[in-house]
């Protein structure tokens, strides 16, 4: 179903519950991976995805087609992977480097993760980066969004996105070789 | 050196089974749910003016009792002791009898209205006369 139809269900009062319910099904899997590879574990990223489509519910109204649907809701999830992390780093006084090394353990331990070595050791070498560089790194290479989308999801300038995911590459593949 | 595009891309997270057939209907149920009331934000908008009012009401009245007589007394505008004074039907005996002279406080109080006083020879006659033409009543 197209965007504009599911959003006519949605503000349609007889309708909102079912179009609402089609919204989640349409995007629950983008939202919940965009999240998961961000906070790593499941139980986090459930909390988070279940969050998110709150908030889309509770602003759908204030929703105003200039962007795509999809864009919008990334742009609810990127935030609320941010402020997870960053509550995280506050409420444990942690450093940067505390919290990747938590979330490093967990791709260790978790019995939800598997994966090859090489596979884990590419997520190590992510959870290195800045999160908002991560984040970047997430979209353009696994859900492979343009940098347009990406560029409207962050509201960061599609050149800088470019030197944010080259730098990140780099790091990433010195990593891997050491 | 390691290339990224060596690396096959792999999503190497697992969610439990049936996880994706759920979360609609747990999303569902939650945003059908109204919100929860935070019973103690409500609580505290009341209690806390009351609390605000109590703590006043102990430091002014615990100060009030740990004053002296003097203190309080200092505190007295002048004019507002005279008007009391004015207004209470009091007498010279009645006061006379509250307070103790010593001789020392009898010979300052007679500097204080002596050195008041300025009266020329004449004013005083005819202060006298004055005196002696109200005393035939």
């Amino acid at each position: 179903m197209e965007d504009k139809e599911l959003l006519l269900k949605i503000r349609n009062q007889e309708t909102r519950s079912y179009g609402f319910n089609l919204l989640v099904r349409a995007y629950q899997q983008r939202v919940y991976w965009h999240v998961r590879k961000m906070v790593i574990d499941h139980d986090d990223a459930d909390d988070l995805t279940q969050e998110v489509f709150i908030k889309v519910h509770k602003n759908i109204e204030s929703f105003r087609e200039d962007s795509q649907l999809f864009t919008w809701i990334y742009r609810i999830a990127t935030n609320e992977c941010l402020t997870f992390l960053n509550k995280k780093r506050r409420r444990f006084f942690l450093p940067l480097e505390d919290v990747s090394k938590e979330l490093s353990n967990k791709l260790d331990t978790s019995p939800d993760i598997s994966g090859e070595d090489i596979q884990k050791k590419l997520q190590k070498a992510l959870l290195r980066l800045p999160d908002k560089q991560r984040l970047v790194f997430n979209m353009k290479y696994f859900d492979e969004l343009q940098y347009e989308a990406i560029s409207e999801i962050t509201g960061t300038s599609v050149g800088a996105l470019k030197a944010s995911f080259h730098h990140a590459v780099k790091k990433i593949e010195d990593y891997l070789t050491a | 050196m390691k290339k990224l595009e060596d690396i096959p891309k792999k999503n190497i997270f697992e969610v439990p089974d049936g996880y994706f057939e759920k979360l609609p209907g747990i999303i569902q149920s939650r945003v059908a749910k109204p919100e929860p009331i935070r019973l103690w934000v409500t609580s505290l908008k009341y209690a806390l003016p009351v609390l605000a009012i109590m703590a006043v009401g102990v430091f002014w009245f615990s100060g009030q009792t740990e004053k002296s007589f003097d203190e309080q007394l200092a505190g007295i505008q002048t004019e507002q002791l005279i008007a009391y004074l004015n207004d209470a039907d009091l007498q010279i005996d009645d006061l006379s009898e509250t307070v103790s002279w010593d001789e020392i406080d009898l010979i300052e109080l007679e500097d204080k209205v002596f050195s008041t006083f300025e009266i020329t020879g004449d004013e005083l006659d005819l202060l006298l006369d004055e005196f002696k033409e109200t005393d035939n009543f």
